[in-house]
């Protein structure tokens, strides 16, 4: 590429003039970028140029600069008042919302707490209920073990049932009395008898060959159920005494309050 | 004397003028300090309002677009890249597009019927109208004297927005020829220039 010859063609007076079209244009400003003496004639063609508008100076009237001042200030203007403006729009959005955030918070903590405490309160009760019904169920297991453990032994077909009454005809007294006949265990139960004095308590004899024998002494009482007492030989005959505290040798005769039939 | 500051043209006519270097001025504007736009307009509004009037041919349409002109320097100036000319070179392009736009418009040619028809008498010759410049009335007469067909040529590009081959249809020449005869009528220009400061 001539370098000169491309000076001289024209195309960089056309392109200060602004007379060429934007294929154009992009060539002169390569050619521009690669030969510095092409950029340096560009700019004394665009210095004449310059110059030749100056030629055409004149005054535009005072009025102009101020009115043109006042609109650029008020765009800078509008430009800040308008960034601040969302800034403290948006500041209002966040404060709202921590607002309504710290409102609806403190409602679903009060709701919450009451739930809460109405749940613990249930709570509590159930564990007494639980409780409560842990020891019935003890009581009925205690209860359903010993009826168990009475019936066990009154099914055995080792034991005979013997039933004892009063002796004075006027009283329904009665109690039975289960003997083993192999291990000769002497077991009573008392169905009805009134409660006797302090210092006495009721003795069960066997008569055996016409003899009474001790079969121990026992208490009343409405939980007393079978009670065990002395082991025994074949016996002919039952009795209940009441005796003074801890039994007596002999049986008090005219204490006599239960008697079985021969 | 007259001529001896015609680069920094023109300097003694309005008092207000701030001296500073364009560098500090391109930099106050791309940081959009407003006070640069107050020292970019004292020290060009004359030579773009003459340049935009030479154009539009009209006080107050040229005074808008000599406003517009400016508020779009203020908006765009980071387009404005220092590496490829002159602040002024780049604003002149800048005065120039609204200028002719402005000529283009339907408003525009329909103001300047209603014109025509009220006084006849003052448009087009420009040679009349640059008498509130005093420093550059020499060098117009320079200008003056120049030869028709490349006050023409510059008068149709440059000022009157014409591509080279509309030029070369209205003056019915070959594009070749508006080339060299632009070419030539710079060169021609440049030397009035030169003749004016060695003066």
């Amino acid at each position: 590429m001539d370098v000169r010859e491309y000076i001289s063609s024209g195309v960089l007076d056309l392109y200060a003039m602004g007379a060429l079209s934007t294929s154009e244009i992009k060539e002169v400003e390569t050619m521009c970028t690669s030969y510095p003496e092409v950029a340096a004639e560009l700019r004394k063609i665009q210095d004449t140029l310059n110059d030749y508008s100056k030629v055409h100076s004149r005054n535009p009237r005072p009025e102009v600069r101020a009115s043109m001042m006042s609109k650029i200030t008020a765009t800078e203007k509008g430009k800040i008042v308008q960034l601040r403006s969302t800034h403290e729009l948006t500041y209002k959005y966040l404060i709202a919302a921590c607002i309504a955030s710290l409102i609806i918070s403190t409602f679903a903590s009060v709701f919450f707490y009451q739930k809460w405490s109405e749940a613990e309160d249930r709570y509590v009760a159930m564990i007494n209920e639980k409780n409560v019904l842990a020891q019935n169920l003890n009581v009925v297991r205690y209860n359903y073990d010993k009826m168990n453990h009475d019936l066990s032994l009154m099914r055995d077909p080792a034991v005979t049932i013997v039933t004892l009454r009063s002796s004075d005809t006027t009283k329904y007294y009665m109690a039975h009395v289960m003997w083993n006949k192999y291990t000769r265990q002497t077991f009573i139960d008392v169905a009805d008898l009134p409660v006797p004095p302090d210092e006495m308590q009721y003795q069960l004899w066997a008569l055996v060959d016409g003899h009474p024998v001790d079969a121990g002494v026992f208490d009343m009482g409405t939980d007393a159920g079978m009670q065990k007492l002395k082991a025994v030989t074949d016996a002919e005959m039952w009795a209940v005494t009441l005796e003074p505290k801890g039994g007596s040798e002999s049986p008090t005769m005219d204490q006599m309050v239960l008697l079985s039939k021969i | 004397m007259l001529f001896l500051c015609l680069h920094h043209l023109p300097t003694t006519f309005v008092a207000r003028r701030i001296q500073i270097a364009e560098e500090s001025l391109v930099s106050m504007l791309s940081d959009r300090n407003p006070e640069g736009m107050e020292i970019l307009y004292d020290n060009y509004s004359s030579a773009l309002y003459g340049f935009i009037h030479r154009i539009i041919q009209n006080d107050e349409i040229s005074e808008d677009v000599l406003q517009e002109t400016f508020l779009r320097i203020w908006n765009n100036f980071s387009k404005y890249d220092p590496g490829k000319g002159r602040l002024f070179t780049w604003m002149i392009n800048v005065a120039r597009n609204m200028a002719i736009d402005k000529v283009r418009s339907k408003e525009f040619t329909q103001k300047q019927k209603n014109r025509e028809l009220s006084d006849s008498v003052s448009s087009l010759d420009s040679g009349n109208q640059s008498t509130y410049n005093p420093d550059t009335i020499g060098l117009k007469e320079l200008i003056r004297k120049l030869d028709p067909e490349y006050k023409q040529i510059i008068d149709l590009l440059f000022f009157g927005g014409y591509t080279q081959s509309e030029a070369a249809e209205k003056l019915n020449i070959p594009l070749g020829t508006v080339k060299t005869r632009s070419r030539v009528a710079i060169q021609k220009l440049r030397e009035q220039f030169d003749k004016t400061i060695s003066l």
